[in-house]
């Protein structure tokens, strides 16, 4: 998988844990971009402000502001 | 069946749901990883090298994530953290001595086991007590830049803190202690965790705390942060035999790197003495599910290690089921304190 089965060693354990690396700094970045995009909306039904399905139908109206966490 | 990677979508997607439990576990109190993943992928049938080897990978990564959302929220101490690293890898080292001699003289299952247990339930019931004591009122500072309440700071702090031998370390918190003392609780902890052959969180983020005063949020944080190291040095070291199955790493990271931003968003607003109870009860429970599971390992009952599995993802899933509720209850609090009722405007 990934090219990486011919590697051994060293080079296989770096390969390895670069993956892994890469994998949560991806992840990372993806899932904050998701927060910033939907993290205000999630809050507010959390919040009890709105209900999932009046964010899913926009009818939830956002105040000024920025992205929660 | 579909397959991706080689894998099942079923198990897929098991793996995702399980690493969204773990994550949130993992972000709140910064252990739990390889205590959970391990023994699951063991009961599930792999073989112990790639259990340990991916259970760790799996670890650093979540640790990555989990360190830079505590990051964000200001409750990494760096400076604490290179120390307790520093201190923590000496004690690894002389802990590891001790479990060989206990090999050489053939005791090192039955003490290794005996303090595991031990341990694991003394530290849960001091803290679950602790946090209990406390009294649970009185909302607690979360801004992990701000001074400390002094009524914050655990009896032992404030003893070690009272020991002023220079240098003198400034942390965040406005927590001050002694370079030699940070050094001293790292290598005690360390030493613990290279006798028992555990990662360790579940002794550092309490001692961290409760010996060096630092606040609950920037214990957490400063665990995860040395947990990166540590966990990337063991993943090393497994992956250099290809003991990491990618299959297996690559759905867990999925579902933990979301539950790790939630668990580490719920430190900032969980009550500090809840965070205290859950993870002492956490502790508790996995200290029955060892001892089930060295029970069964005397009697050679193979169906306890598989009761102990089940008490472990039985705790693993009610307690952050709880910490959820109480991040969702404390939203709900802040926002109606946040916002005057009309019927305080008459």
């Amino acid at each position: 998988m990934l090219g990486i089965e011919t590697l051994s060693g060293n080079t296989l354990a770096a390969a390895l844990v670069g993956i892994v690396l890469f994998e949560a700094l991806l992840l990372y970045v993806g899932y904050g971009a998701l927060e910033s995009v939907v993290g205000a909306s999630v809050r507010r039904v959390l919040e009890g402000e709105c209900k999932v399905a009046e964010v899913l139908l926009r009818r939830c109206s956002t105040p000024a502001g920025g992205a929660d966490q | 069946m579909m397959e991706l990677m080689g894998v099942g979508v079923d198990l897929l997607v098991l793996f995702t749901g399980f690493g969204l439990l773990i994550g949130i576990l993992f972000g709140f109190f910064g252990m739990g990883g390889s205590f959970l993943v391990t023994p699951a992928l063991l009961v599930m049938g792999y073989e112990p090298n790639v259990a340990v080897g991916s259970g760790l990978a799996f670890v650093f990564g979540t640790s990555v994530i989990a360190t830079l959302k505590h990051r964000d929220l200001g409750q990494v101490d760096y400076k604490l953290g290179v120390l307790m690293i520093a201190g923590t890898t000496a004690g690894i080292e002389v802990g590891k001595l001790g479990l060989e001699y206990l090999q050489h003289i053939g005791l090192a299952g039955t003490v290794v086991s005996v303090a595991y247990v031990l341990l694991l339930g003394g530290i849960g019931v001091f803290v679950t007590r602790e946090a209990l004591k406390g009294g649970g009122g009185g909302g607690v500072d979360h801004d992990a830049e701000g001074e400390i309440d002094a009524e914050d700071i655990p009896d032992i702090a404030k003893k070690i803190q009272s020991y002023r031998v220079p240098p003198m370390m400034k942390l965040r918190g406005d927590v001050r202690v002694s370079l030699w003392l940070i050094l001293l609780v790292a290598f005690a902890t360390g030493l613990l965790s290279g006798f028992l052959g555990v990662g360790g969180g579940f002794i550092r983020m309490p001692a961290l705390f409760y010996l060096i005063g630092v606040p609950v949020p920037v214990a957490v944080g400063t665990d995860l942060f040395e947990i990166v190291f540590s966990g990337g040095l063991g993943s090393f070291l497994y992956a250099q035999s290809g003991a990491v199955d990618l299959s297996i790493v690559v759905p867990l990271l999925a579902g933990s790197a979301l539950g790790a931003r939630l668990g580490a968003a719920a430190t900032s607003l969980v009550e500090e003495d809840d965070i205290k109870v859950y993870f002492g009860v956490m502790l508790l429970l996995g200290a029955v599910a060892v001892a089930v599971r060295e029970i069964g390992g005397v009697l050679e009952m193979p169906i306890l290690d598989a009761v102990s599995l089940v008490i472990i993802l039985g705790a693993a899933l009610l307690v952050s089921g709880a910490v959820t509720y109480s991040a969702i209850k404390e939203l709900r609090r802040d926002k109606s304190e946040s916002t005057p009722a009309a019927s305080l405007s008459d």
